[in-house]
């Protein structure tokens, strides 16, 4: 099951214009100086944020077409969103949070266990730390089963070991998801390490030049060189990156 | 005044609070929510109607209801063809007039505690499924608990002490519409001190230790209500 979008809304500055397509199994990286509509792009497929025009379709379902008048509300699509800021219930344990959307228990249970905060699920979530939060969110996404997984800069507001962990965490898992992943981060070695295909965005639109450019000029452009296998030809070295990497 | 009549009117004072602070947390808690989380057209009007209670002298709403509730108004006559009797000066018209006298002390406490619920959560809550009627008895009431118990509070003091509207529409009929604050009255005017007495200290007694747990909820919260 894909999900493609094609989004056009006028923000403040700009207009948001971007079409975006991940298969299942994949995870496609938004990344993006902030302030440039990568987490809009996020609200508009969750039903959270009306675009002006646009088309959201997961599988052979439409969750959104303006020109059909179609708009599922967000509790009718069958997503889980990562938001930055750890967003968890403060009124219930670390284990009701993970159960919040659970179908199944177990499930849950196999995940804190796996994300190894089983020993806090007892705990309410403003007495774990920033890592175990964000650990929590992740499993109560998951724990929804859901069609497609949304993630909002998930690793931006933690310590760098943190960080590092539950990106690696991240990536083993996709396959075994079978879910199509879309990641927003401005951080673009995050971006570099999870993505399947990379989508760069400034100022609303898909703009891959912005990509090559802060690459060669980053601290550790040969790094990113290297993992994106880029050279100066931009557009066409960004495609063979993604191509490489199964698209 | 015998001692078992001294305590008819404090009866009734208490079971119309109490009937008030009921209907008042789901009438409230509705209003609340669309005021803090809807697009309410006319915005202002509606807020400004809301609190008219506050700045309105009670003997002026008394007379609007008055005029509403009576055997012409639009309500007194819809009443009195679904019941076949009048709603003027029993205990169920001096109840709906202590719901509009009371609103604002409901919809004000609870709109801020409402208002106080991070977005995200709720935006996570239908993220994860909930509709937004689960949304809010699963997310909104437990996170606005402390906004329940302050609202429940000012609403049942409010309505404890209230006097204006209840004489309007309420009368003084015994065991029915003679609360509290209209026994006082008529205590001091036939100079029965001694009755005045015991029920004004029974009813500055209950409303101070209504406030002190209104305060230590603020406390908790660390924003004051001084409502």
């Amino acid at each position: 099951m894909a999900l493609t979008a094609e989004i056009r809304k006028r923000l403040s500055h700009f207009t948001l214009d971007v079409s975006i397509a991940c298969p299942k199994g994949r995870i496609l990286s938004i990344v993006g100086p902030s302030g440039s509509g990568k987490t809009t792009i996020l609200r508009i497929i969750a039903g959270l944020d009306a675009p002006d025009e646009g088309v959201v379709v997961c599988g052979e379902r439409v969750w959104l077409d303006t020109g059909g008048r179609v708009a599922l509300p967000t509790q009718k699509r069958r997503l889980a969103m990562v938001f930055q800021d750890f967003v968890l219930f403060p009124h219930c344990s670390v284990f009701k949070n993970v159960c919040f959307a659970a179908r199944d228990k177990s499930l849950a249970e196999a995940l804190m266990k796996r994300f190894d905060i089983w020993h806090l699920r007892d705990s309410r979530p403003q007495s774990v730390s920033g890592g175990e939060r964000q650990r929590a969110a992740i499993c109560q996404a998951l724990a929804r089963e859901p069609e497609v997984l949304l993630m909002d800069e998930p690793f931006s507001a933690l310590d760098p070991l943190t960080r590092r962990r539950l990106r690696e965490a991240v990536a083993d898992m996709k396959g075994e998801l079978g879910i199509p992943i879309i990641h927003v981060t401005h951080d673009i070695r995050e971006a570099l390490f999870l993505g399947d295909e990379i989508v760069p965005v400034v100022q609303g639109r898909v703009f891959h030049k912005w990509l090559l450019q802060f690459m060669l000029t980053a601290r550790d452009a040969d790094l990113c060189r290297e993992r994106a296998a880029m050279d100066n030809e931009g557009d066409v070295e960004l495609e063979l990156y993604n191509k490489r990497r199964g698209y | 005044m015998d001692t078992g009549s001294i305590f008819v009117p404090l009866w009734i004072s208490f079971k119309l609070a109490a009937a008030t602070t009921v209907m008042l947390l789901a009438l409230g808690a509705f209003l609340a929510y669309l005021l803090a989380y809807r697009k309410v057209p006319a915005r202002p009007v509606v807020e400004s109607l809301i609190n008219l209670p506050i700045a309105l002298p009670p003997t002026v709403l008394g007379f609007y209801l008055l005029i509403l509730m009576g055997p012409k108004g639009a309500f007194g006559k819809a009443w009195e063809g679904l019941f076949n009797s009048t709603l003027l000066f029993t205990f169920t018209c001096i109840v709906i007039a202590s719901v509009f006298y009371s609103l604002p002390f409901a919809v004000q406490p609870l709109k801020a505690a409402f208002l106080k619920i991070d977005r995200r959560i709720l935006e996570n809550a239908y993220v994860l499924g909930l509709s937004p009627v689960k949304a809010f008895f699963r997310v909104i009431v437990p996170n606005s608990a402390v906004g329940f118990a302050a609202a429940a509070i000012l609403v049942f003091l409010h309505t404890m002490g209230e006097f204006g509207v209840i004489l309007m529409v309420g009368g003084s009929v015994p065991g029915e519409t003679r609360v509290a604050s209209i026994a006082i009255y008529e205590a001091v005017e036939s100079l029965r001190y001694r009755d005045a007495w015991v029920l004004s200290v029974v009813l500055a007694l209950v409303s101070f230790s209504f406030l002190l747990v209104v305060n230590a909820l603020n406390r908790g919260e660390g924003n004051g209500i001084n409502g």
